[in-house]
């Protein structure tokens, strides 16, 4: 294979993990998700890395979301009972949780097909890319895009108000 | 004057639109006034939405590749723990399927060749004739088996690889274990390659979209009749794969994956309620008939299956609708097997 992985991991890397931590929103799970993927990668050797992965990372992805969706009902209930810590915490920090929740909310707002347009735009893919990605149409991206923005900044707009 | 589209817009400032077209859309905003105002609040948009993003943005160092490659060359990663167990569900299922299907394929083909099953009569005449054991998967040949099939899967989904070229793979995987395991019949090989009359018909069939095939009956919104709790295992053939049914919405969360092959869905079958769990997966009662929806990924087939009562469960066949939108080939025998609900 003619693949210059090196390079590949240097270009691709950080946007993986960018990608993947809005599925799974915990920073060391997205790293390893990342690395899962590209450790598939150079195993394997696909022809067109940058498509293969993102396809496995987006798999890994979804399966993570959905355990850690699970696993979140639990923290929460963890949380109701520990709620006199939050006190405690600086006031940076609790600022920035609330502002990664309302991230997050805003994007949990947006259908499944627009959230990924949108984090697979704000990773870094092209419109090609995603076309070939989602199987939409390249003239559909822009659209999904427009619509999935402007989702996106009403809700959380609305969540911050 | 036609205005200019918000994708086109959004497609303009992104550079996501093709040298002419480009060229058309600067024309029109030169002469535009409207779409010149338009164009600014879609600029304000996306770069809102940039930021929102940013603001959530994950930190951390980057590994080195040279780490990335040592824990390439290891014998496995840590993170696999998961998929390995869903991974040995889905083989599990495929070593019984590579078993069972040729039996099922067979009785298929001898009573009802490869015609359209649903406007033949009833899936649930079909009469499931195959010995259907579980096979014990802790050999190392069947683990090497495994993880072939496990790279297979992943480079034909990624690498643009036809239905065809898996198929094959996962036909010659299917007789290797077979060879392995029992004499195979000599009609497992009609399963792996149809007559050739057969495949012509389903040829002609891809061309075609008939419509009512990939969509859910009208019934899905309403006339729920029953209720149908507990977990199931879908078999289905090709490629081998399995997933779980259940009748419960706690258990939509199960972590198995959608995965070319093996597909995890749900279907609430409550009274009155069909719910969309998420994309491509739907789930509904009509009448007699079990109708359910999937989506594999990330091909994007849209697999419908209809099944109707059998003596060994919910049974029938499914056929697939690649992400051209064509209609697909007939996905072959599927039926459902109810299972314990302790998915581990």
């Amino acid at each position: 294979m003619g693949t210059d992985w090196a390079k590949v991991y240097e270009e691709t890397y950080d946007e993986l993990v960018r990608f993947l931590y809005r599925y799974v929103w915990a920073e060391d799970r997205a790293h390893d998700l990342a690395q899962e993927t590209f450790v598939r990668a150079l195993r394997h050797e696909p022809d067109q890395p940058r498509a293969w992965l993102f396809s496995v990372a987006r798999n890994l992805a979804r399966d993570e979301a959905r355990a850690s969706q699970r696993r979140r009902r639990h923290l929460e209930l963890v949380r109701v009972e520990q709620d006199g810590q939050a006190a405690v915490e600086a006031e940076a920090e609790i600022e920035a949780k609330q502002r990664l929740a309302a991230v997050r909310g805003a994007l949990e707002t947006l259908g499944e097909r627009d959230r990924e347009v949108l984090l697979l735009w704000d990773a870094g893919l092209s419109y090609d890319e995603i076309a070939e990605q989602t199987g939409l149409a390249r003239g559909a991206v822009g659209t999904t895009l427009s619509r999935a923005r402007k989702r996106l900044v009403e809700a959380f707009e609305r969540g911050e108000g | 004057m036609t205005h200019l589209s918000d994708g086109e817009l959004h497609g303009w400032l992104d550079g996501g639109v093709s040298g002419s077209e480009a060229e058309s859309i600067r024309h029109h905003l030169e002469t535009c006034p409207d779409c010149a105002a338009r164009l600014e609040e879609a600029r304000r948009l996306r770069d809102e939405a940039a930021a929102i993003l940013a603001s959530a943005g994950p930190e951390g160092e980057t590994p080195s590749f040279e780490t990335m490659q040592r824990r390439a060359r290891a014998p496995s990663s840590g993170t696999r723990s998961r998929w390995g167990s869903v991974q040995r569900l889905g083989w599990a299922a495929s070593l019984v399927l590579a078993l069972g299907a040729g039996w099922m394929a067979r009785a298929l083909l001898v009573e009802r060749g490869w015609t359209d099953p649903f406007h033949q009569g009833a899936p649930a005449e079909v009469a499931l004739r195959a010995q259907v054991e579980p096979v014990p998967e802790s050999t190392a040949a069947t683990a090497e088996l495994r993880q072939k099939a496990d790279r297979d899967a992943e480079q034909g989904a990624a690498n643009g690889a036809t239905r065809e070229d898996r198929a094959e793979i996962v036909g010659g995987e299917r007789r290797e274990i077979e060879a392995e395991r029992v004499t195979p019949p000599p009609e497992a090989e009609k399963y792996a390659a149809p007559p050739a009359g057969a495949m012509a018909a389903r040829d002609r069939a891809a061309e075609q979209v008939i419509p009512g095939w990939h969509d859910l009956p009208p019934a899905r919104t309403a006339s729920v009749a029953e209720e149908a709790p507990g977990c199931y295992r879908l078999e289905y053939s090709w490629p081998p794969g399995v997933g779980y049914l259940p009748g419960d919405l706690e258990l939509t969360e199960d972590p198995a994956p959608l995965r070319p092959g093996s597909a995890v869905f749900a279907v609430i079958a409550r009274s009155g309620a069909v719910a969309r769990l998420h994309e491509g997966i739907w789930g509904a009662l009509s009448g007699d008939s079990l109708w359910v929806q999937l989506t594999t990924e990330p091909e994007r087939e849209t697999l419908t299956l209809r099944l109707g009562r059998a003596d060994t469960g919910w049974t029938g066949e499914g056929r697939v609708r690649d992400s051209t939108g064509r209609q697909g080939e007939d996905r072959g025998p599927v039926r459902l097997v109810r299972i314990s609900c302790d998915i581990p």
